[in-house]
């Protein structure tokens, strides 16, 4: 494996970029781990107690009745933030807008249908199940393919 | 409702401006207002009967453009987003289609108008869906391609 630096003035902030022939288990896991120790994280709340969420932990994002929430395979979590704000500050090829009130980590996707009444269900590999609207199904294709 | 609310906006502003310049070229043209008889005596000057066409245009064009709002949620799906636009589009089409050009009383006037603008509907509401329909496949291909090489599991 190479390590280099790509030292050049268009880039505005520091950024980490894994390059490889196909997105196999190891480039995962170096991403999982670059996302710990860059403290890529959300603090999340459950019961009135704060936990730290990494990025790669998080299925979705969704609001519900004015609130935020996070869940990862295990449970849900309210957040403080509000999703645009959250939307922000997530990685956009990782964290895809599928509604107005849901966001996916689509590394979490298994697949999409659509019904003959034209409803979108996303399923997760999580079991969770959400819909997709119409209009983000392009979003997730261009995040999922590239320029494809 | 924001959204909805600019791109009512929007479209209003764009119909009046294509409206205005088009009708300018047909009275260029042809010497004469291209309004019907029956509604330019409803007024006491042609312009006041030019301005009342231009806003009820571009409420119809506003309307068209907020109701698309209804295509951005996720539920309903799509069939029942679609019917719903229609009844929308006729609730302000059929009223001002009365005024602006007598569509009850030129009952072909009405029945060509009505064919028109189903037949463009339907052939939109295809291609949308064949879009869509295209897209999904694509990234189902390619989730299904990306779980089989990498083996990855999550």
């Amino acid at each position: 494996m190479k390590i280099k630096y790509d030292i050049q003035e268009i880039y505005k902030e520091n950024e980490i970029h894994l390059c490889g022939r196909d997105k196999n288990e190891e480039l995962v896991e170096l991403y999982q781990g670059i996302l710990n120790l860059t403290g890529s994280v959300i603090t999340a709340y459950s019961g009135g107690e704060a936990v730290r969420l990494t990025y790669a932990q998080i299925v979705r994002i969704y609001s519900e009745n004015k609130k935020v929430y996070v869940r990862t395979r295990e449970q849900s979590y309210e957040v403080k933030e509000r999703l645009y704000s959250l939307e922000e500050r997530l990685p956009s090829g990782t964290f895809i807008r599928i509604s107005n009130s849901e966001m996916i980590n689509s590394d979490y996707i298994k697949r999409l249908d659509m019904s003959i009444s034209g409803t979108i269900r996303l399923t997760l590999k999580n079991g969770d199940e959400t819909y997709v609207s119409r209009r983000y199904v392009k979003t997730i294709k261009e995040a999922l393919l590239g320029g494809k | 409702m924001k959204k909805a609310l600019i791109k009512f906006i929007n479209s209003f502003c764009y119909s009046i401006a294509i409206v205005l310049i088009v009708q300018l070229i047909v009275m260029s043209i042809t010497g004469k207002e291209p309004m019907l008889p029956e509604y330019l005596a409803r007024f006491d000057s042609t312009l006041k009967a030019f301005a009342v066409e231009l806003l009820l245009i571009g409420i119809l064009s506003g309307t068209a453009g907020a109701g698309t709002a209804i295509f951005e949620l996720k539920k309903p799906g799509l069939v029942v987003q679609s019917i719903l636009y229609l009844l929308i589009l006729l609730a302000v089409w059929i009223p001002i289609g009365g005024f602006l050009w007598e569509i009850f009383k030129y009952p072909q006037s009405a029945i060509t108008t009505m064919a028109s603008m189903l037949l463009t509907y339907a052939c939109c509401w295809i291609i949308q869906y064949k879009i869509c329909e295209r897209n999904i496949k694509e990234i189902n291909n390619h989730l299904m391609e990306g779980s089989g090489e990498s083996g990855v599991q999550h």
